[in-house]
């Protein structure tokens, strides 16, 4: 146990009373909903921004999680043996780690969602179909959220004193093995995908900056035809950029030519966690914006979507030129 | 004067552009204070330093210095490295130092088991206290 563990039980602590509030708030609407007495319109709103509310909270707190992830693996670094950063330790328990990354990267991008989908039926009027619908996808979201909260729950109670050697990507590359294949990368587009990872990350950008410019101007169809090309190439991006992250850019960033780690580029940079970060939401958005269209279908789609694309292609573009940036600098020097 | 939209989105990508410069000229600014092979903190008393033409690389212990030039495209032109010496810490060049390998008894980092003397003598109880054996130079080519 240390201030790292401590404060990992902390926030898993306060998400779970967050979580509770939260379904306590949606139950009250739900059950309101079918009573005799129905909720008064001003009253159910209420409800409904408190559970907002309670949401944004939420998944602030979650994303807090993820560096003090970190922190943990970062603190134990010394002790294990062979480990040499936080990556070392993390192969301890390479399948918890895996749940934990992804239950994170899942709960945050569908308690986003629910949010994006809240600022997209909000000017509906709480009503109806529009609480019904806040309301499932608020189940939808709170199920992800606790495939996290178990997951976090996982390693948090692992044993993590095992006396276990381990080997990081340095070793790796002593014994032949390429860094791409240490992180399971062939899906990522194996030791080629640059190119494919500038394709996908151009694509994302124009298709994104297109949709955000024109899309006043499409009907809902056209709209949602064009969010779903422009999700396809994120979701095309998404894994080829963390591969050529791993393979091409932590080595020249950290100047460590042997150490494809993301594990290090994020622990060790002031800045590749919000570069991540901006990419997550840049991705995210992608997805969020046809929900957010969906969401209020048959009625006109608001601005919503558009500026959801809008948003996302922005911080994916300053993802994209952060690491340009990083590379050329590093490059120089 | 109000901002429009391209005008913000442009002085946010400044922004960005600005921070990552500045983070990775701090990064290379501390390039010295970590292993130059796996990238960890440096003890002082088992750091190597590796002197090429014109770059200098400092490595944690000596397993990674070796590993590092193991693994590195060849090297034309003069280079040196420097150990330091495991009774006193002070550098010596590995040409003149004598070397123990002791397995099971790592020196500075879990995975180095080489150390560095400049005394005969010293390399000499090393290896009997901790039944370890002399070795020859692990940084030569």
């Amino acid at each position: 146990m240390n201030v790292a563990m401590v404060l990992a039980w902390l926030l898993w602590g306060v998400s779970a009373a967050l979580y509770a509030a939260l379904a306590g708030a949606a139950l009250s609407v739900a059950l309101a909903r079918k009573g005799s007495q129905p909720l008064s319109h001003w009253r159910r709103e209420d409800r409904l921004h408190l559970a907002y509310l309670l949401v944004l909270v939420a998944a602030l707190v979650r994303l807090m999680s993820w560096p003090v992830l970190f922190g943990f693996l970062e603190s134990l670094v010394e002790q294990v043996p062979g480990a040499m950063c936080p990556y070392g330790v993390a192969r301890l328990y390479p399948h918890l780690m895996h749940q934990a990354h992804l239950s994170k990267a899942l709960a945050l991008a569908a308690l986003g969602c629910w949010l994006a989908v809240f600022w997209s039926v909000r000017p509906l009027a709480a009503g109806g179909a529009a609480a019904a619908r806040l309301l499932a996808g608020l189940a939808l979201a709170l199920g992800f959220a606790l495939f996290e909260m178990r997951a976090e729950l996982a390693w948090l109670t692992a044993p993590w004193t095992a006396a276990t050697q381990v080997s990081c990507c340095t070793t790796m590359a002593d014994v032949g093995q390429t860094p791409a294949a240490t992180l399971e990368a062939a899906a990522w587009g194996g030791a080629h995908g640059r190119g494919a990872t500038v394709a996908a990350l151009a694509a994302s950008l124009l298709l994104g900056a297109g949709l955000a410019a024109r899309g006043r101007r499409l009907g809902t169809a056209a709209f949602l035809g064009a969010s779903l090309l422009h999700a396809a190439a994120v979701a095309a991006l998404v894994p080829l950029a963390l591969g050529s992250l791993t393979r091409d850019v932590a080595g020249p960033v950290l100047g460590l030519p042997y150490h494809h780690c993301l594990y290090e580029l994020v622990g060790r940079t002031p800045d590749f966690g919000l570069i991540l970060l901006l990419g997550a939401i840049g991705a995210a958005a992608a997805f969020w914006a046809p929900l957010a269209a969906l969401a209020r279908w048959p009625f006109p789609r608001g601005r919503t979507p558009e500026a959801l694309a809008g948003a996302g292609t922005l911080a994916l573009a300053a993802a994209a030129l952060m690491v340009a940036v990083h590379l050329l600098v590093a490059a120089g020097g | 004067m109000p901002r429009s939209p391209a005008r913000n989105a442009a002085v946010l990508l400044l922004a960005a552009a600005l921070a990552a410069a500045l983070s990775q000229l701090w990064l290379d600014a501390r390039q010295l204070e970590r292993c130059a092979f796996d990238g960890a903190r440096i003890q002082p008393a088992f750091a190597v330093d590796w002197q090429g033409d014109a770059e200098r690389l400092r490595f944690c212990t000596i397993e990674c210095a070796a590993r590092w030039r193991r693994l590195r495209p060849p090297h034309e032109g003069p280079e040196h490295f420097v150990v330091r010496d495991e009774a006193t810490s002070e550098p010596v060049a590995a040409e003149l130092a004598f070397f123990v390998r002791t397995p099971g008894q790592p020196a500075g980092r879990s995975h180095n088991f080489t150390r560095a003397f400049r005394r005969w003598q010293d390399a000499l109880e090393c290896r009997d206290a901790l039944h370890g054996q002399i070795t020859e130079n692990p940084l030569t080519r």
